[in-house]
């Protein structure tokens, strides 16, 4: 019918228009000839109101309409800023959590049919599949499949380069096979991709693909780029050509930054690990081809993979020099599936699944309580505006026709709202990558599908919050009204629908605030974990000789002097190195290391670390020593082999019996304990302790070290000394990376602690705007029984009475919304069991607390409109009448 | 989206859709002969001034209750001639239903 309508508008205005001119010029005609009376009327009102009809006034309606939206919300400011800050907060949180959900989860990779790319992953028994295969397995799987077009494999690795002779902060590189480009079709921006003809050891010199932020960072994005040298790890290599800006490889949240050919490993690491089955450091993804499904290719290379490991890995394994017969049986049971990896490799996506989804919730829940707020906020504006609207609706308007006007104004709000989100949510996503640098690359900048989301979820916001405010903001008594009611006296159906949305609101709430409490809880759990040391006042120092030209065994010598000078310096109490520092994702080795007991052959320890350590390490770090003494200067490359173990190796091994003067065997040599130490965590702070033994690193020395520094002030105060003293000491030219040792310890739970960040940031502006919501209805509530309040107090209520009337009130629209909420909650927060630490989601403490916060604020929220209540003149409130 | 005609203020102007919709069931006229047919129907007691019948032509139109044509008058001139629709038809029905039931209402009361 509306198109109908507009069609006629449109086509037939000027026509009608003239054919009306005619027949009122035919009727005056007639009556004239039948000396009629009738007629000779208001010809331009009749004009007027027939132009009125044709009009094609939807345009220009809603223009009228935006003007007079943009008028009306100029005239209150006040609700307009905080109606506007409300949606922008809510929307910006959506469209920053979209963004980040979007980048990790969704977005195809920017390669050729990005559908068709699989993931091969390993499987051995129950557990977790493994992304690791060897160079010999890759090599069966690429001649033999006839599903895929291409199987393609690469390495991730860190590498140092010089460029120009100038030696740079470590790049992230891949070695890849050398047909990666051409099968994902990415092309080089500049030059040439690798080639397959590039994947081969010749005569030593190998070809480079450098990404477009390394072309951009370190070239400059000069054109010469092209033919330039580029060092990496002491092997030359040419680059050939420059990614497209935004591809960064294949796995989601990593940029690499240089690609080189697979077969140039052999270049680089002595021995290389192509030789070796035991080795698994390959990916491999695969492109399908178009007709071959994911099932098909998943059975044929089952077939390839167990008959390469029967081939490769089993003879390899049978030749060693103890072969356990477990394994090997084992082995034959290793399998493989596959997975999409259009979006990228499966990896990030999955660390990053679940708390995607919880915040993304989260900023859900905070989206509907910002628009219960502005509904709220409409409510209580259409009711100052009752008379106005009455007025209105008895001159004659039409009810659709202010209800389109009230929703213009709705989304005249939300439109602003909207706009104003893109920037909170650029600011949001850019926090939240700076928090995660370490870990995620991600391009964050707003892009068609975030900003299509953006539109979305302001559209569904402005229909959430502002249909039901106009419908019965119009749907008024305007008699009532007009014959000089006070404002708001004829809301009361209004107020249950603003009772029945703080219900909601804190139902709602308390899930926000339960979860949030979790997460706080579980932070802090993590953060008060027993480590064994005492992570305070330690600065962690990364010397990296790599560009000097000292051996080994100077760099030993340099090393215990620059030790010797940084303990001189003021503020450090004491200094010493290690080979992996604690905390590191479990580096360092599980080696083979036995006991001796009691004449019985060796016994294998399982799963103990190892570590080098040197002088003074443990009274540095603050572990205690339980017996024996620490290494010393007497522990040198040529005295006697010597270790220090922990308790818990210890107790399992030893008994009660003292380890001191035992021995261990590491690699079949023997070596003295000679020390006791407590229990420290290692790899990581929620493991529980394994054995684990200290070496003296004077016997076992390597580059880059770790120095641990002890301070008596802030570390990082003493960070730049250091540095200078390491480059005075070493060369100009050695890289010293500086970091506290809680620095270090939180980046290993930088996901929780942002999680609970988010979650808590979150919460606290979801209860904030609930407050507002609160008060908000509160105060109109009393505004609404101003005189029911004033009678009470003119029959003697008094002003106790008045406000303990209206905390009543609060306390039962808030304990309602508990109610309500509780369940709710514990079943919401039931699916964030695996995100918590040292509490499960029921925590009844937890459930307190976040029900006593919501009733404090309540509380809070009512006191003002409550003392207002109590105020109030009887006088003053009865004369109002 | 399908409208219904929207209530109108007073009762005149729903009665006037419902006096235009019924003289035209007995075929086209031009506005001049409706406005006469209903003052002749009525006994010469309604009349229906242009400035309220040519907005209700052109609004009934626009519903889709009627349709115009250009024709040759009785005089041999050129008028616009209105048509009801199946659509008009319908509208007549209920208008002519609803109306029944508010006279006989009305009639009823009287009558006590």
């Amino acid at each position: 019918m509306i198109i109908r309508r507009v069609l006629l508008k449109l086509s037939r205005r000027r026509r009608l228009e003239e054919e009306m001119k005619a027949e009122l010029a035919f009727h005056r005609d007639m009556a004239r000839e039948h000396a009629n009376p009738i007629g000779l009327g208001h010809l331009s009102g009749i004009e007027e109101s027939a132009r009125d009809l044709w009009r094609f006034n939807l345009v220009e309606d809603f223009w009228r309409d935006v003007v007079y939206a943009l008028r009306s919300l100029g005239r209150s400011p006040g609700f307009a800023a905080i109606a506007v800050m409300t949606l922008a907060l809510g929307i910006g949180a959506n469209t920053a959590m979209f963004t980040l959900m979007h980048r990790i989860m969704l977005a195809s990779l920017p390669v050729e049919e990005p559908g068709e790319l699989i993931e091969v992953l390993g499987t051995r028994g129950n557990g977790p599949p493994g992304v690791a295969f060897s160079y010999a397995a890759l090599q069966d799987l690429r001649r033999g499949t006839q599903t895929c077009s291409s199987i393609l494999g690469f390495s991730s690795v860190t590498f140092h380069a010089l460029i120009d002779g100038n030696p740079m902060e470590r790049l992230s590189a891949e070695f890849v096979t050398g047909d990666y480009f051409s099968a994902l079709g990415v092309s080089a921006l500049r030059g040439r991709p690798l080639m397959p003809e590039d994947d081969r050891v010749g005569d030593g010199t190998a070809v480079a693909m450098i990404s477009h932020s390394l072309w951009q960072g370190r070239f400059g994005g000069a054109a010469d780029t092209i033919g330039k040298n580029i060092v990496l790890e002491n092997v030359p290599y040419t680059i050939v050509g420059v990614a497209p800006a935004g591809f960064g490889g294949v796995e989601v949240g990593r940029q690499t930054d240089v690609w080189v050919p697979l077969e140039s490993e052999r270049l680089i690491r002595k021995p290389s690990r192509t030789t070796s089955t035991a080795t698994k450091w390959l990916q491999i993804i695969g492109r399908l081809k178009p007709e071959a499904t994911i099932e098909q290719a998943t059975a044929e290379l089952r077939v390839l993979y167990s008959k390469s490991i029967v081939e490769n890995d089993i003879p390899e394994a049978l030749s060693g020099p103890r072969v356990d017969p477990s394994f090997i049986e084992r082995m034959k049971s290793w399998s493989l599936i596959l997975a999409p990896a259009g979006n990228g490799l499966s990896r990030t996506r999955q660390q990053y699944e679940q708390p995607l989804a919880v915040l993304m919730g989260i900023v859900g829940v905070l989206l509907l309580i910002a628009c219960t707020n502005v509904a709220h906020l409409l409510f209580a504006r259409a009711r100052t505006r009752e008379k106005e609207i009455a007025m209105r609706l008895s001159l004659g308007a039409g009810r659709s026709r202010l209800i389109r006007q009230l929703l213009t104004e709705s989304l005249v709000l939300v439109a602003a709202g909207g706009l104003l989100a893109i920037f909170v949510a650029y600011l949001l996503t850019r926090h939240v990558t700076a928090f995660l640098t370490n870990s995620l690359v991600l391009n964050v900048a707003p892009n068609p599908a975030t900003l299509g989301f953006t539109a979305a979820v302001s559209i569904v916001a402005a229909i959430l919050f502002g249909l039901m405010p106009a419908l019965r903001g119009t749907s008024i008594d305007f008699m009532t009204q007009l014959k000089g009611g006070t404002p708001g006296s004829g809301s009361t159906r209004n107020h249950y629908w603003s009772s029945g949305l703080i219900v909601g609101q804190v139902a709602l709430l308390l899930v926000l605030i339960l979860g949030a409490g979790l997460f706080l809880r579980t932070l802090h759990n993590l953060n008060s974990i027993d480590l064994g040391f005492d992570r305070s006042n330690v600065l962690l120092a990364f010397v990296d000789p790599f560009g000097t030209s000292h051996s080994p065994e100077t760099m030993m010598t340099l090393t215990a002097q620059l030790l010797e000078r940084i303990e001189a310096l003021p503020g450090v109490r004491s200094a010493s190195m290690t080979r992996f520092a604690p905390i590191s994702g479990g580096s360092g080795s599980n080696p083979e290391v036995r006991v001796l007991r009691d004449g019985a052959d060796p016994v294998l320890v399982r799963g103990a670390w190892l570590n080098n350590v040197g002088p003074r390490y443990f009274a540095t770090l603050g572990v205690p020593l339980i017996a024996g003494r620490e290494f010393d200067d007497r522990d040198s490359a040529k005295a006697p082999p010597v270790a220090i173990i922990n308790k818990t190796f210890a107790e399992r091994y030893f008994g009660n019996a003292s380890p001191i003067g035992k021995a261990v065997y590491l690699r079949g040599m023997p070596s003295e304990i000679v020390g006791l130490v407590g229990d420290s965590k290692y790899s990581e702070i929620r493991e529980t302790v394994e054995p684990t033994v200290y070496g003296p690193i004077y016997q076992q020395f390597g580059v880059p070290v770790q120095l641990v520094i002890r301070t008596d002030r802030n570390p990082e105060a003493i960070a730049a000394a250091v540095r200078v003293e390491a480059q005075s000491l070493i060369g100009k030219t050695v890289s010293v990376r500086e970091r506290t040792l809680e620095d270090h310890i939180e980046a290993t739970i930088v996901q929780e602690r942002l999680v609970t960040r988010l979650a808590a940031l979150f919460g606290a502006l979801a209860l904030l705007l609930a407050v507002i919501g609160l008060y908000g209805v509160v105060s109109s509530s009393v505004a609404r029984r101003t005189k029911e309040i004033g009678i009470r107090i003119a029959l003697g209520f008094n002003g106790r009475s008045a406000v303990s009337m209206v905390i009543r009130e609060v306390f039962l629209l808030v304990g309602a919304g508990i109610v309500v909420g509780l369940p709710l909650a514990i079943v919401i927060t039931r699916s964030m069991d695996k995100l918590l630490y040292g509490l499960t989601p029921d925590d009844p403490l937890n459930v307190l607390t976040a029900a006593a916060a919501l009733l404090i604020s309540a509380l809070a929220a009512a006191w003002i409109p409550a003392r207002r209540a109590s105020r109030v003149d009887p006088m003053v409130a009865l004369r109002n009448e | 989206m399908i409208r219904k005609p929207s209530p109108r203020p007073n009762l005149l102007q729903g009665t006037l859709d419902l006096l235009i919709l019924h003289s035209l069931q007995r075929g086209p006229l031009h506005g001049y002969a409706i406005a006469q047919t209903i003052h002749l129907l009525s006994n010469e007691v309604l009349r229906v001034e242009e400035g309220s019948l040519y907005p209700a032509l052109y609004r009934l139109e626009l519903d889709g209750a009627i349709t115009a044509s250009w024709g040759a008058s009785e005089n041999n001139r050129k008028a616009k001639y209105y048509r009801i629709t199946k659509r008009g038809q319908k509208l007549l029905a209920e208008q002519e239903e609803t109306w029944n039931r508010l006279s006989g209402a009305v009639a009823r009361v009287l009558a006590r």
